[in-house]
């Protein structure tokens, strides 16, 4: 599907954006006459009709391409090599051209492995030269490659001026130059009270909802009153957490992140060094949290978000919500992704789904304090159980098929959220559901967070916040304010 | 001998003369009569030089307007998913998307579609519905409903898309419901759809899930608004003799349609009215003349009333028929002095023709005032840039100032015609006289005058404080035209109850450059622009372009709420309004919301109700939000060579050796005070043309800062530009200026925006017309009696009555409306007359030598009689609209205009003789006269 929406980006680019002026590589005959000559049999081609199309390709001769690639190998041979493949295999239609596709996701992940500046340069350049031709069907891919793989690996080297680099590059020109930022519309217009709300984090009597428009809401008092955090930011937070001591961390659209260290009070204001939605954040402890978000982003922030490092990933997946279990991080994500995140550091470990005969798209997942039993939920009623702190999970039966966007609970109680105001309780641990009956309209519910196994949290759209302080026995809400 | 008492004697010679005149004039106005025309045109409740009425006429036929009916379709038990009540949702969409009205509907009267609630009501129904059809047209033929057949929203309409991916990633938006779901799983998948559906849940189906909206828009142009509401209750009866359902139908062109089906009422209430007022003035006064000059004088005043009305081609809108009643009303007024000053004369001297010609010439100077001052109060309400208010002022100026000829000369006339009365004594009521005798003798000592002034002093005082309460624009939720019970108000109390939206308010966000409004900052500007419109609390929704994008975004991330967010770079709205674009299979679903131009998107916020409070605070709530919230680009002008004129061409022909000239331009801003101020400019043609234009070199920044201060400091209003040419001969003024890349946000349609339009106006208005009426009042009575005293009397008169009519209205919570607003102005006019004619009476008095406190006791006597027999007949006369009318405005203002001459009668018999009686000699101008005429 992910493939599609990309087609379509292609598409639209090509319909709606004027064809640019770099002309395809003028100087192609050359540039195969020269691969000949430094790696003869990589690639014969054919001429029909004045197109240069594949002929044969020594798979074996670039796979060892790749392998001197990693090694850390970049020189001008190589360089010509990459850019006659992919201007060739660009010409191709069909299978033929999926394989070029293939050939350059395989060629980035050689050089992000060789974590040489020398060949990420390299590359970047190469790169640059696809994105620029318009006609090259890989445009947008270059494009995509060079501001996701090829700008996390100069993150995690540290690499600034390749980072600028590269941003410069891919950053969507403004059509309209001109149009000054527009200042943040909190402060102005009381937008927070009706924001529609993505997470709620509770620890104690502190509790903090976030959503649209920059909106937190941080309550003091367990849900008694509510006051908005003067954030400075309009862009919308998708995450919220709490962190060792006064530590708040929020996350959201286009990498905005707001850091707090006393719990709320006030948040410095900072983006991510990708412009991609962060919808999950764990927080580690001492200013250092891991993020993740769309295309598979996996960033890890220290010092409040003064530096990062990139953790880069094989596949583009959209990474949700992450949660403790134990001491570690586990998160969900598209596709059936269920990852652990070992607190040592390192890359994260994957569980698997028994008995699916699909990948679930996940949303949410939650763990009992100890990390082994954990549940989690996603599209169309999926509901997933694992005893196995996360190793394997298997489906629970429920009779209701909206998607679920939100799992959280305390103890033995376990209360699952969903489309349609769908609330859920289960006393076991999430081996049985009963509905809990609700007055409230049928908005969608994205967040559930218990601070003990009696007070707990619901959020939704318009702001909706739903309180329990009876153990799931009963719903009401504590926010937004009464209109009239 | 005085003018008037030679022109009287004039008169009576050329008596065949002024009658023949007279008859032919009457003839005129009677042919006239028969383009006379009972309706309402939507436009002409509308103030067309509003910057919103513009706003709502240049964008109507994209985005549609404000003639929308509004259907909820309510389960009589358990929600909507059960296939009888779907079914019934299907079938009102599909009556109120078909355009054709059948004929045999046309022929039922409009009134057949009141249901009567109480036995007098079922008794004026009967009556309403025997005289609807004595005046029904035989074969009326089918009528057209004027349905704009795209702005049709519903659940089952093909406008109701439902987005789907399918497993290839295409995305598609079929029908929410393509076929009639019958079993209960299709049922409850429709459920699970329509909760996914923002653009549906709790927009076309209520969040409780019992109700189903159908929403239809119609063409002005081609609107009949009764042919459209027998079509709706119709379709409501239909529907519910034959579904499990309740259906209630409301908006704007309903409003009409009820107004239409209660206006067979007046007629009952002028039957009415013409009864009781022949009984009083029988009663009153005892003469056969005295019954037939007044009707006569009526009638032939209402003939040229009608017949100007027709001639001129005014549609007469049935709420403000009462005013041309009014006048009407006046016409008997002035008769029944004359006829009661006659009486008198006629006792004095014994001489028909001598009594008619001293009564003429004794009245002729206060008539003919009390006439004209009139006419000036009911021109101001001319000066509204409201066509309907407007041509309402111009007609019953014309009304008024025909009472001139057909009461005061007509009635002369007929007196001179008529054989004399057998009894020389007049009649006098017996119970009246004692209670002017008893006024007089308090008015003519000294403790008793002061205490007159003194009571009449705290009562302005009160109904000074009491008339800041009126309010502008309706007061109440409900249309106040209509009693709250009445099906109408139902209907829209349920319809706001359950789903917050009968009325909306449209913005436009609009560039001169295509796509410029797609931008991520114009999206934003939008989102934010919503979402600052609904935290209104009377707001209950919202819909733009930008919602369907998200939805889109959201339904292609697998319907994950989190991805219903604006997007952030240009290629990526590009990408989702390609997916939206190409996913709608039918064509004209997204022009609701988008120009196909690219140049502007439309903002859609629904409102519960159109109440005057709440209408303010979400208009108060738009400029404030327009005025800080802009996306500026640079200025641009845009420079079109006009077509050059014969001497021109000449001109140029004759210079063509010299240089093309070059053409200077000047800018002037102005701000919304019209305040000018001149900008400095770049002369100079830019060939690069952006749309076949010339655009002249934009202005630089400095310059644009000059604008955006004047903007934001003055809210400017617009701007000019004069291009010069040739040394000044020429000169052509320039309005079409733009932010070349800038976003504006154009305010504002929908029912709200065209509402408030209307308040702003009325207000205005209403303090311009006041303003004006005193101080032309105030000056004709100056220069007729040449006297500051009397100008000052009766402009204090006049504010009396002023403060009275605001507080009655106040009191009554009648809001100052464009229904209101002429009779309010009538109002006033009234409280001058009675003041007129007993002031004259005093002045008259004491030039035949009486004191003052003998003067102003004979008056009370003599005339104050006459004003008392008008006004309780007139009292009396219109008390009938109070129970028999079905509208509520109707009944309110008979009881308002009932208190206003109760007050100015009281005014006039009591506060202005007391008034005189105090006056100090030197200030007692005419009133201080001894010498004898």
């Amino acid at each position: 599907m992910l493939d599609r929406f990309i087609c379509g980006f292609a598409l639209a680019w090509l319909a709606l954006t004027p064809v640019a002026a770099a002309s395809p590589e003028p100087d192609l005959p050359a540039r195969i006459e020269r691969l000949a000559r430094d790696y003869p049999s990589l690639l014969e081609t054919r001429e029909t009709g004045g197109v240069i199309g594949v002929r044969s390709f020594d798979e074996d001769l670039f796979g060892e391409l790749l392998d001197r690639i990693r090694a850390g190998a970049w020189n001008s041979g190589i360089d010509n090599a990459c850019r006659v493949v992919f201007a060739v295999f660009s010409e191709e239609q069909g299978i033929v051209a999926a394989e070029g596709r293939q050939l350059l996701h395989e060629v980035v992940a050689a050089a992000i492995a060789s974590e040489q500046i020398a060949v990420l340069e390299g590359l970047t350049h190469v790169l640059v030269a696809i994105m620029d031709d318009a006609i090259s069907q890989y445009s947008v891919l270059a494009q995509e490659l060079l501001s996701e793989k090829l700008r996390c690996a100069a993150i995690s080297l540290g690499n600034r001026s390749l980072l600028e680099a590269i941003q410069t590059r891919v950053d969507p020109e403004r059509e309209f130059s001109g149009a000054a930022p527009r200042p943040p519309v909190q402060g102005r217009w009381p937008l927070h009270r009706h924001a529609n709300l993505y997470d709620i984090a509770a620890r104690g009597d502190q509790v903090a909802a976030v959503g649209a428009f920059g909106t937190v809401l941080v309550s003091n008092d367990a849900g008694g009153s509510w006051s908005p955090a003067r954030t400075g930011s309009d862009a919308t937070l998708f995450a919220v957490t709490h962190g060792p001591g006064e530590e708040l961390w929020a996350v959201g659209q286009a990498g905005s992140i707001l850091h707090s260290t006393n719990a709320g009070a006030s948040f410095a204001a900072s983006v991510s060094p990708f412009d991609r939605h962060l919808f999950g954040v764990f927080a580690m402890g001492s200013g250092s949290a891991l993020m993740v978000g769309d295309y598979g982003l996996q960033l890890r922030a220290k010092d409040g978000g003064r530096s990062w490092s990139c953790i880069p990933r094989g596949e583009d997946v959209i990474l949700g919500r992450l949660v403790r279990a134990g001491d570690d991080a586990f998160g969900v994500g598209e596709f059936g992704t269920l990852e652990r995140w070992p607190a040592e550091g390192g890359a994260p470990t994957p569980g698997r789904v028994l008995a699916e005969p699909r990948d679930p798209y996940l949303f949410d997942v939650w763990f009992e304090p100890a990390g082994r039993v954990g549940l989690a939920v996603g599209l169309a009623g999926t509901l997933l159980r694992t005893v196995d702190a996360g190793q394997s999970w298997r489906r629970v039966e429920l009779a209701f098929d909206g998607n679920l966007y939100a799992v959280g609970g305390a103890g033995q109680l376990v209360v699952i959220a969903g489309e349609g105001g769908f609330l859920a309780v289960s006393r076991d641990q999430g081996t049985h559901f009963e509905r809990v009956a609700s007055e409230m309209p049928a908005l969608p519910l994205m967040a559930v967070a218990f601070s003990d196994p009696v007070r707990g949290y619901v959020v939704g759209a318009g702001g909706l916040i739903l309180k329990t302080d009876d153990g799931a026995r009963s719903f009401h809400a504590v926010h937004p304010p009464a209109r009239r | 001998m005085s003018g008037a008492l030679r022109f009287s004697i004039l008169f009576a010679r050329y008596r065949h003369v002024f009658a023949l005149l007279i008859a032919v004039v009457t003839v005129f106005f009677a042919w006239q009569m028969r383009h006379l025309q009972v309706f309402t045109q939507f436009l002409d409740l509308l103030p067309r030089e509003h910057p919103y009425i513009r706003t709502y006429e240049a964008y109507r036929d994209v985005y549609g307007n404000a003639n929308t009916v509004v259907l909820e379709v309510l389960a009589l038990e358990g929600d909507i998913y059960q296939p009888k009540v779907i079914a019934a949702i299907d079938e009102a969409t599909s009556l109120l998307d078909s355009s054709v009205v059948a004929a045999d509907l046309m022929a039922e009267p409009v009134r057949s579609f009141v249901e009567p609630q109480s036995a007098l009501q079922r008794v004026v129904h009967e009556l309403a519905l025997a005289a609807e059809h004595l005046l029904a047209s035989e074969n009326p033929g089918a009528a057209e409903t004027g349905v704009d057949h795209n702005l049709v929203s519903s659940l089952t309409h093909r406008t109701a898309r439902d987005q789907q991916i399918d497993a290839d990633g295409t995305l598609r938006s079929p029908p929410l419901v393509a076929q009639l779901p019958e079993t209960p799983a299709e049922l409850s998948e429709l459920r699970e759809r329509v909760r996914r559906n923002p653009s549906v849940f709790g927009v076309l189906v209520s969040v409780d899930e019992r109700a189903a909206l159908v929403r239809a828009s119609f063409t002005e142009s081609r609107l009949d608004y009764a042919a459209l509401f027998r079509h709706v209750q119709q379709a409501r009866r239909s529907l519910e003799a034959r579904f499990p359902v309740r259906v209630f139908a409301s908006g704007q062109p309903l409003l009409f349609g009820w107004i239409f089906a209660f206006a067979s009422e007046i007629l009952l209430v002028f039957t009415l009215t013409l009864l009781v007022s022949v009984a009083l003035l029988w009663a009153y006064l005892r003469r056969f003349y005295a019954i037939l000059l007044p009707l006569s004088g009526a009638a032939v005043n209402v003939v040229w009333g009608l017949g100007f009305a027709g001639w001129l081609g005014f549609s007469l809108d049935p709420l403000v028929l009462v005013v041309p009643m009014l006048i009407t009303a006046r016409a008997i007024s002035h008769s029944v002095q004359f006829v009661e000053r006659f009486a008198e004369e006629y006792e004095r001297l014994g001489d028909k023709e001598q009594a008619c010609i001293q009564s003429m010439a004794e009245l002729l100077l206060p008539g003919t005032l009390a006439i004209l001052t009139d006419c000036v109060g009911l021109l101001t309400i001319a000066l509204a840039t409201i066509p309907l208010i407007h041509n309402l002022g111009l007609l019953s100026a014309f009304w008024a100032a025909s009472i001139v000829v057909t009461e005061m000369l007509l009635n002369r006339l007929l007196l001179l015609y008529l054989p004399a009365p057998r009894q020389r004594e007049r009649h006098v009521p017996r119970a009246l006289d004692g209670a002017l005798k008893g006024a007089a003798s308090l008015i003519a000592s000294r403790r008793g005058a002061g205490s007159v002034v003194v009571v009449f002093a705290l009562i302005a005082c009160g109904a000074a404080i009491a008339a800041r309460g009126v309010e502008i624009g309706d007061s109440r939720s409900t249309t106040p035209i209509l009693y709250a019970d009445s099906p109408f108000n139902r209907a829209a109390a349920e319809i706001e109850q359950r789903f917050g939206v009968i009325d909306d308010l449209l913005i436009v966000a609009h560039s001169r450059q295509p796509g410029r409004v797609y931008q991520p900052d114009a999206l934003e500007l939008i989102e934010e622009l919503q979402a600052v419109m609904v935290a209104d609390p009377n707001a209950g929704g919202s819909i733009s372009f930008l919602d369907l994008l998200k939805q889109t975004s959201q339904t292609f991330h697998n319907g994950d709420p989190r991805w219903a967010t604006r997007m952030q770079t240009a290629l990526e709205v590009a990408a989702y309004t390609f997916l939206l674009e190409t996913s709608v299979p039918a064509p004209g679903i997204l022009d609701p919301y988008r120009a196909v131009d690219q140049r502007s998107l439309a903002v859609r916020v629904f409102y519960g109700n159109h109440r005057a409070d709440s209408v303010r605070a979400a208009l108060a709530r738009l400029e404030e939000f327009a005025a800080s919230e802009r996306l500026d680009g640079s200025l641009a002008v845009r420079l079109e060579m006009p077509e050059p004129g014969a001497l021109r061409r000449w001109l140029a022909g004759l210079l063509r050796l010299l240089p093309p000239p070059v053409p200077r331009l000047a800018v002037t801003a102005y701000d919304s005070k019209g305040q000018a101020r001149s900008l400095p400019v770049e002369t100079g043609l830019d060939e690069s043309s952006a749309d076949g234009m010339r655009v002249l070199s934009r202005w630089s920044s400095a310059e644009h800062d000059v604008v955006a201060e004047l903007r934001q400091a003055s809210r400017l209003s617009r701007v000019e530009l004069w291009i010069r040419e040739f040394g000044g001969d020429f000169e052509h003024q320039w309005s079409d200026v733009w932010l070349a890349d800038g976003v504006e946000l154009r305010r504002a349609g929908g029912s709200i925006g065209v509402v408030g339009a209307a308040h702003t106006e009325i207000g205005a208005s209403h303090r311009a017309g006041l303003a004006v009426a005193v101080a032309a009042t105030f000056a004709i009575v100056w220069l007729s009696y040449r006297s500051l005293t009397v100008a000052c009397l009766l402009g204090l008169s006049l504010g009396v009555a002023a403060l009275a009519a605001l507080a009655g209205q106040a009191l009554l919570g009648i809001a100052l409306d464009t229904n209101t607003l002429p009779i309010q102005a009538i109002g006033i006019g009234i409280g001058i007359d009675y003041a007129v004619y007993i002031s004259d009476r005093i002045i008259r008095e004491r030039r035949r030598g009486l004191a003052r406190p003998a003067a102003a006791a004979r008056a009370v006597r003599t005339t104050g009689l006459a004003i008392t027999f008008t006004a309780s007949t007139l009292v009396v006369g219109i008390v009938f609209w109070i129970p028999i009318s079905s509208l509520r405005f109707s009944a309110e203002m008979s009881l308002l205009l009932m208190i206003l001459m109760t007050v100015n009668a009281l005014g006039a018999v009591l506060l202005v003789p007391s008034l005189v009686r105090l006056l100090p000699d030197r200030l007692a101008g005419p009133f201080g006269a001894r010498q004898v005429d």
